[in-house]
């Protein structure tokens, strides 16, 4: 069984939440997952909606199902996974700046207020609404907020990346 | 072994060892002799944001730096700083047009390979009035990077950019990682993505629905991709 970093995760859950039998490729570098979707060598990939959205929209590949609870603003007729019948997909990931142990607080306050000015200006808004990525929300911006999500991953991809017993 | 990173010296530093590899292992090779494998090396990118701001803007900039009490972007600049740059700066330095040769240092940001667009935005600096040099590391889907970045002096000069991979699923994946998630501090959420299954066009499928029925009634038959470093787990 193949395992990537990033996506297989994610595919793992899509697949376990339809119960179907399907073989994952690896896809070693940047982009060929997507580029042999589009080239008919494989059924389908699992990506960011950064990556694929706009093929999506070009026609070279078919939407199935976006894994969050919200329609892109970028795709309106791609179904959310509850809206297709798999509410368990959800797969919305998320990026954070770290910086190493030992940083003074007083660095990252700063570095946590410049953050936060760029993800709210107009220019990264449009940015990542092209992208159709998601920037934080308002009460999402607390250094304590990533630790939240690191924690809780952590544990999350341990579960489902176990070996099996 | 038989290539390892260092100085044009011939010292093994881990100041050479650009890409954070173990024992600074830049290739190895079998004991046939006859299979090499080489260490990828890093694709570097750099963006300035002082090309088009202001003196005042810079000078602003700069007094927030908290800087030696520099207090105008002119003086800064008249007092030639160049010869403080760092190492990365100084190897930029012939990719840049508009070199600012008045920063001494530049905040470096770290981020997995593959994840460049929704980034490259967020590297023009203008928030802290410092240019900002992204290096592209690639490498154990991102994991090289972090590893950099963990190793770095903890000054807020380098930061790295990491996801749910490279700082959560990592652990399991790369039991010996050489860094645990008390390695960094977060600074803050930057963007959440979201991940969308899709098929190529002439499948015989064009809903969930429909898909899970094909898949049922053609187990095994379905190849699904999906981007990022893969290994085999079993």
């Amino acid at each position: 069984m193949p395992a990537s970093l990033f996506e297989f995760p994610d595919l793992q859950e899509f697949v376990q939440a339809a119960g179907i039998d399907v073989t994952l490729v690896d896809i070693v570098v940047l982009a060929p997952a997507l580029t042999d979707t589009i080239g008919g060598q494989i059924d389908g990939v699992c990506d960011a909606a950064a990556s694929v959205s706009q093929s999506i929209g070009d026609r070279l590949v078919k939407g199935l199902v976006v894994g969050s609870t919200v329609r892109l603003a970028t795709l309106p007729d791609l179904p959310t996974s509850a809206e297709a019948g798999l509410p368990e997909f959800e797969a919305q990931g998320w990026n954070g700046l770290f910086a190493p142990k030992g940083t003074p607080p007083e660095i990252i306050a700063k570095l946590n207020t410049a953050a936060r000015t760029a993800v709210e200006s107009d220019a990264v808004k449009k940015r990542f609404a092209d992208l159709s990525t998601v920037a934080p929300e308002a009460n999402e911006h607390a250094p304590e907020i990533l630790q939240q999500l690191v924690t809780r991953d952590v544990e999350k991809y341990r579960k489902l990346l176990a070996p099996p017993q | 072994m038989l290539y390892r990173y260092c100085s044009a010296e011939g010292v093994v530093d881990e100041h050479s060892n650009i890409n954070g590899a173990a024992q600074s292992i830049a290739g190895v090779v079998n004991a046939g002799g006859n299979v090499l494998g080489m260490m990828p090396i890093r694709k570097t990118m750099s963006k300035t944001s002082w090309a088009a701001p202001t003196a005042a803007a810079c000078s602003q900039a700069w007094c927030a730096s908290g800087t030696r009490g520099v207090n105008s972007f002119h003086e800064a600049a008249a007092r030639g700083r160049c010869g403080v740059h760092i190492r990365c700066h100084r190897r930029l330095r012939a990719g840049f047009s508009k070199t600012p040769r008045h920063l001494d240092r530049a905040v470096r940001g770290r981020r997995q390979f593959g994840r460049d667009r929704a980034y490259r935005r967020r590297a023009d600096g203008t928030a802290l009035g410092q240019t900002i040099v992204i290096e592209n590391i690639g490498g154990a889907g991102g994991s090289t990077a972090l590893t950099r970045a963990a190793r770095a002096e903890p000054d807020g000069y380098t930061i790295a950019i990491g996801n749910a991979g490279t700082n959560a699923a990592a652990y399991t994946i790369y039991p010996m990682l050489p860094f645990k998630p008390d390695a960094f501090v977060p600074i803050a959420v930057v963007a959440k993505d979201i991940r969308i299954v899709a098929l190529r066009k002439d499948f015989p499928a064009g809903t969930v629905r429909e898909f899970i029925a094909y898949a049922k009634s053609n187990p095994g038959k379905i190849n699904l991709g999906h981007a990022g470093v893969a290994l085999r787990i079993s």
